[in-house]
């Protein structure tokens, strides 16, 4: 728990435990995203470029051919939580 | 067809529903649409369009990348018989799935929502009307309250709903709007 303290500055500063925690330094960049009631601290690279969404793609590797696997099949129609009592 | 069908090269609305479908698509290498999914990504990069992914997206998406992945690595093994035998199998994919969940999270143009209270009624009200199972009912009232009326997804079942538009990459849905 932090308590937050309201300045002019463009500067955010954090108590050393949560940089270590946050595995953030001096110098770097942030983003503060507001999601609800949570507030997320994303790191900006270097470059500081805007995320595409493209970066999204491929995320999960697999040794399998591209496009070869038909997801379809494993999203049930009936809903997956069935699955146990279909493949029983 | 009560809902309209749009391909994923139409005009792309100002709020867009991830289904899960889609998000496996485009997060696991190897499915199906992923290029499709990867086209209609690099247009939304482009376009003023938020996009909307729900925990219950999320839900099943992980779900169903853990069962990609350790049929993938134990076949010929089913997953429950893997599962069932070593629960403790899941740990090794977990990294995977926060990847996904925070790339999708913590992206300007995506809000991640959840489901709200009161939508347990309209859900079980979308079952009364469209016949639809627990997890659909629940993804329409989640859209309806947040006044979204727009879905990319590569499954059917919504076609039967009124007033809302279908974004697919999906053969067999596409050759229904003919």
């Amino acid at each position: 728990m932090v308590t937050v303290k309201v300045s002019d500055q463009s500067d955010l500063q954090i108590p050393r435990g949560l940089s270590d925690e946050l595995s953030l330094s001096d110098g770097d960049r942030v983003e503060l995203v507001r999601r609800g009631d949570v507030v997320i601290l994303q790191k900006i690279d270097g470059a500081g470029s805007s995320k595409s969404l493209r970066e999204l793609v491929g995320l999960v590797k697999s040794s399998r051919p591209p496009g070869s696997v038909d997801v379809s099949e494993y999203m049930n129609r009936r809903g997956y939580e069935y699955l146990r009592a279909s493949q029983d | 067809m009560p809902a309209k069908i749009r391909s994923l090269d139409e005009p792309l609305p100002a709020t867009l529903y991830w289904d899960a479908s889609f998000v496996v698509n485009f997060a696991f290498e190897a499915a199906r649409y992923s290029r499709q999914c990867s086209e209609l990504l690099a247009r939304l990069d482009e376009a003023s369009t938020i996009s909307y992914v729900s925990t219950l997206a999320l839900d099943e998406a992980w779900f169903v990348l853990l069962q990609l992945k350790i049929e993938e690595d134990h076949h010929p093994a089913r997953f429950w018989d893997v599962y069932n035998a070593q629960p403790e199998v899941v740990e090794q994919y977990i990294d995977d799935l926060e990847r996904v969940t925070q790339q999708i999270g913590t992206h300007p143009k995506v809000e991640l929502i959840g489901t709200e209270p009161l939508s347990a009624f309209e859900s079980l009200s979308h079952m009364r009307a469209f016949h639809f199972l627990p997890r659909d009912a629940y993804h329409l009232a989640t859209m309806r309250c947040h006044g979204i009326v727009s879905l990319v997804t590569m499954d059917a079942d919504f076609l039967v709903v009124p007033g809302i538009e279908l974004f697919t990459c999906s053969p067999s849905i596409l050759e229904q709007s003919v």
